[in-house]
Order: C-alpha cells, then sequence, then structure tokens
C-alpha cells in the first residue's frame, strides 16, 4: 500500500505545468512523469490551472505597452495514467477552457473563448533503473490531437489563432525522466526533459507552425511527513519562432524561467491533494510580448490497484 | 355546438397560418453579392496607433456579415457588422488575409484583403 501511495503522489508531485507563455492555443503544456510505476495501476487525476499574464517584455526587460490589458485562462483537466506492465505507463490528458480570454488596453472590448483543448496520449517506458544508486531514467512520448474547438467566435469575428482553445495541430512529444533517491534521506530529485514538435497547420485561414518547444525541469522534493510532501521546482523553457505562411514570425518565442514551488498531501483512501504556483524569475523574449505573471494549480487524484478491484455483482447470482 | 365552431375555427385558424407559413418558405432569397471590400489602408503599424478601417460591402436580404483573420484583431464598427477596425500585436507583423464572409438564407460568399502589418 505505501509502494502505491508513493507512486500516486509522485505520479502527481511531477505534474507541473508549462505555463511561462500566456498566448498560445491549445492545452497549457504538461510535462507530468513518474518515478514508480505500478503494474495494474489506474491513476485518475483531476486539476484546475489557472495563468494570469499582464505584463509585457521586450528582451529582457519589462516595458509599457498598451495592447493587450491582460490574458487569463482557467482549465479544467482529467488525466489518467495506467501501469500496463511494470515497465510501460500509458497516459492521457483531457482539458475544457471554462474561460480563455483577453482583454484589450486601448479600447474596452474583450475576446472570450472556451471549450475543448487538446487530447494528449502517451507512454512512458521504465528504461533503467539502479537500485544501489537509486537512479531510474524513463523516456516516452506524447501525441496531441486537436479535437477542440479551433473556430470559436465572438459577435461577427471569427477568434484569432492564440486564443482558440485548441491548437488545431498535431503535436509530438519525446520526454525523458531522471529521478535520483537519497539512501536514508527524505529527500529526492527529479529532472524532466522535453520536447513538442508541432505539424504546420496548413487550412485556408493559416498556414501556422508552432515553435519548437524546449523544457527543462528540476525538482526537489521533500517528505516531511507520510502524508505532507513538499517541492520546489526550476523550470526553463524554450520556445523557437513560430512560422507563419514560410515566414519566420519575428516576436514570437523566447526563454523563460519559473520558481514553482508545490505541496501534496495524502488524505485517506489513496486521495491525494496537490497544489502549485508558478512564479516567472527570468524572461527573454524576442520582440515585445505578453508574458505571464503567475499561474496556479490545484488538483486531486486517487489512485486504483485494478487487481484489488472487487466485483459488484457476486458471479454466483447469474 | 359552439364548442365544436370554436374548435373548427382554431383548427381553421392554424391551418391557415401554416400556409401562410409554408408559403413564406418557398420564396427563395437570393444568395448575397460582395460588391467590394475596401480599406483606408494597406499597411499599418503594430499596436493600436493606426487601424486600419475595413468596409464591406453587399446586396442581397438579411445579410450577416462574418469577419477572419489568422492573426490579429477585428472590432466591429457599426450595427450591422459590415465594417471593421483592424489592429495587430506585435507578433502579427507580415502580411495578413482578412475575409469577409457575407450570408443569408440563400447562401454564402467571402472576399478577402491583404493588409500588412509592419514593425
Amino acid at each position: 500500500m505505501k509502494k502505491l501511495l508513493l507512486t500516486a503522489f509522485i505520479s502527481i508531485s511531477i505534474s507541473n505545468l508549462s505555463l511561462a507563455q500566456c498566448c498560445s492555443a491549445g492545452n497549457p503544456s504538461t510535462n507530468n512523469g513518474a518515478f514508480g510505476l505500478s503494474k495494474n495501476v489506474l491513476n485518475v487525476s483531476s486539476s484546475i490551472l489557472h495563468s494570469y499574464s499582464d505584463t509585457y517584455f521586450k528582451g529582457n526587460q519589462s516595458i509599457d505597452w498598451n495592447y493587450l490589458k491582460n490574458m487569463r485562462f482557467n482549465f479544467a483537466m482529467l488525466s489518467l495514467e495506467y501501469g500496463l506492465t511494470s515497465k510501460i505507463k500509458l497516459t492521457s490528458e483531457m482539458g475544457y477552457f471554462i474561460d480563455k480570454s483577453l482583454r484589450y488596453g486601448f479600447i474596452d472590448q474583450k475576446r472570450k473563448a472556451f471549450g475543448l483543448g487538446d487530447l494528449v496520449l502517451g507512454f512512458q517506458y521504465h528504461l533503467y533503473n539502479n537500485r544501489s544508486r537509486m537512479i531510474t531514467i524513463s523516456p516516452g512520448m506524447k501525441v496531441s490531437f486537436p479535437i477542440g474547438a479551433f473556430d470559436q467566435m465572438n459577435g461577427n469575428i471569427i477568434l484569432p489563432v492564440d486564443i482558440q482553445p485548441s491548437s488545431g495541430s498535431f503535436k509530438l512529444n519525446p520526454t525523458v525522466l531522471i529521478t535520483k533517491q537519497f539512501p536514508s534521506s527524505k529527500l529526492s530529485a527529479s529532472s524532466f526533459l522535453s520536447g513538442e514538435f508541432s505539424q504546420r497547420i496548413n487550412t485556408e485561414r493559416t498556414h501556422y507552425k508552432y515553435g519548437n518547444l524546449y523544457r527543462a525541469n528540476l525538482k526537489l522534493i521533500y517528505q516531511s511527513s507520510e502524508k505532507l510532501n513538499l517541492g520546489i521546482a526550476l523550470h526553463f523553457q524554450h520556445r523557437n519562432k513560430a512560422e507563419n505562411k514560410n515566414e519566420i514570425m519575428q516576436y514570437t518565442g523566447g526563454s523563460y524561467l519559473d520558481l514553482q514551488p508545490s505541496f501534496s498531501y495524502t488524505l485517506k483512501q489513496n486521495y491525494t491533494l496537490n497544489t502549485f504556483i508558478g512564479i516567472p524569475i527570468y524572461k527573454n523574449v524576442n520582440g515585445i510580448q505578453l508574458t505571464n505573471k503567475y499561474s496556479l494549480g490545484f488538483g486531486i487524484s486517487k489512485s486504483f490497484h485494478l487487481k484489488t478491484l472487487k466485483p459488484q455483482i457476486a458471479p454466483d447470482i447469474l | 355546438m359552439k364548442v365544436v365552431s370554436l374548435v373548427l375555427a382554431i383548427f381553421g385558424l392554424a391551418f391557415l397560418s401554416s400556409c401562410d407559413k409554408e408559403n413564406k418558405e418557398n420564396v427563395t432569397t437570393e444568395k448575397p453579392t460582395i460588391i467590394s471590400l475596401t480599406s483606408d489602408k494597406t499597411q499599418i503599424k503594430y499596436g493600436s496607433s493606426e487601424p486600419a478601417k475595413l468596409k464591406c460591402t453587399a446586396s442581397g436580404e438579411d445579410l450577416n456579415y462574418i469577419w477572419e483573420v489568422d492573426f490579429g484583431d477585428l472590432f466591429i464598427i457599426n450595427s450591422d457588422g459590415s465594417e471593421v477596425q483592424f489592429t495587430a500585436s506585435p507578433c502579427c507583423m507580415g502580411e495578413k488575409r482578412i475575409s469577409c464572409e457575407v450570408s443569408n438564407g440563400g447562401g454564402k460568399v467571402t472576399k478577402s484583403i491583404i493588409i500588412t502589418i509592419i514593425e
């Protein structure tokens, strides 16, 4: 049971989100991974994510720029993870933008979108496990499917691509998770590296390609009690410039570094509460861009060991 | 007897009313025509200082206007939705194709215009 709880906690505690960029279509980028992989364990988690952006940057300096006053979103996400074998874990994520809106600074108007985001399916493989050094390495792969809303309107206006709930693009997302535990210590560490490569959107409306995204996350977790775990992470991400109609969009992409404190608390019956806050500590954008001010996440998860589930109907009555 | 007469009268009115509705539905609406899509500028600077004003002139009945651009911001500036103001943030430099779709019960037509966003 302890192992199950540990697996549940760790898989959630690393589920920080990459919200450094304020304005891009589709789901907030996730970078979840797990230390442990328990066969036949299903982990179901539900999260609410909030992001707020109101600061323009030029390069690595904040500037006064009166165009967008702010941009925010509230995103509800459902994640499923299943240990297919002791080495392979299957993952899926789906989310819904309850509110994705922007307010202009130079005119008293706002734009609001809501609806289903992308569907993300993936797997993670437990490649390497050195028990004496307590190191594990788990590569994985995710694919995003643009199943959500990509043609939302506001009155007589079809909303621009960057506020649509779905990204409108298939994405490939290779990942590597490296974990390290320390003997007789309540401290553990993990590093999560990932990339995101988007397919060009080729429609009548646009020929847009998101810039490639590269992320690195370094996290320390301290188990302060049997139920409470505290975490602190440094999350770096770099996005290349986007392309539209085969031209590079010069004022897109950049580098961002966030500090992400988090905690996780295990309740009875394998329920786990977790929360984090994302605080930007360094931003360096190409040209002038609106950047993220803060992000928040709150979630609850539960793990089920499917082999131990009892049938609801006694077989002898059938 | 009075009740029967009343019921017959109600059914009669309902029948006449439905005939009238059918006749109305049978009247075909002509597909709209876009006469012109114009802009007071072909090139604007990013930001809000120099918006372009676009006008979609169309003929037909019960017209509905829908505007679209992939990146940039459109704001309706008149009551029927045939005129918009266009601005863009720095992200969106380059050529932008703005489309005006006009529709009614007879169908829809679309016309586009290119506006370039510069630094």
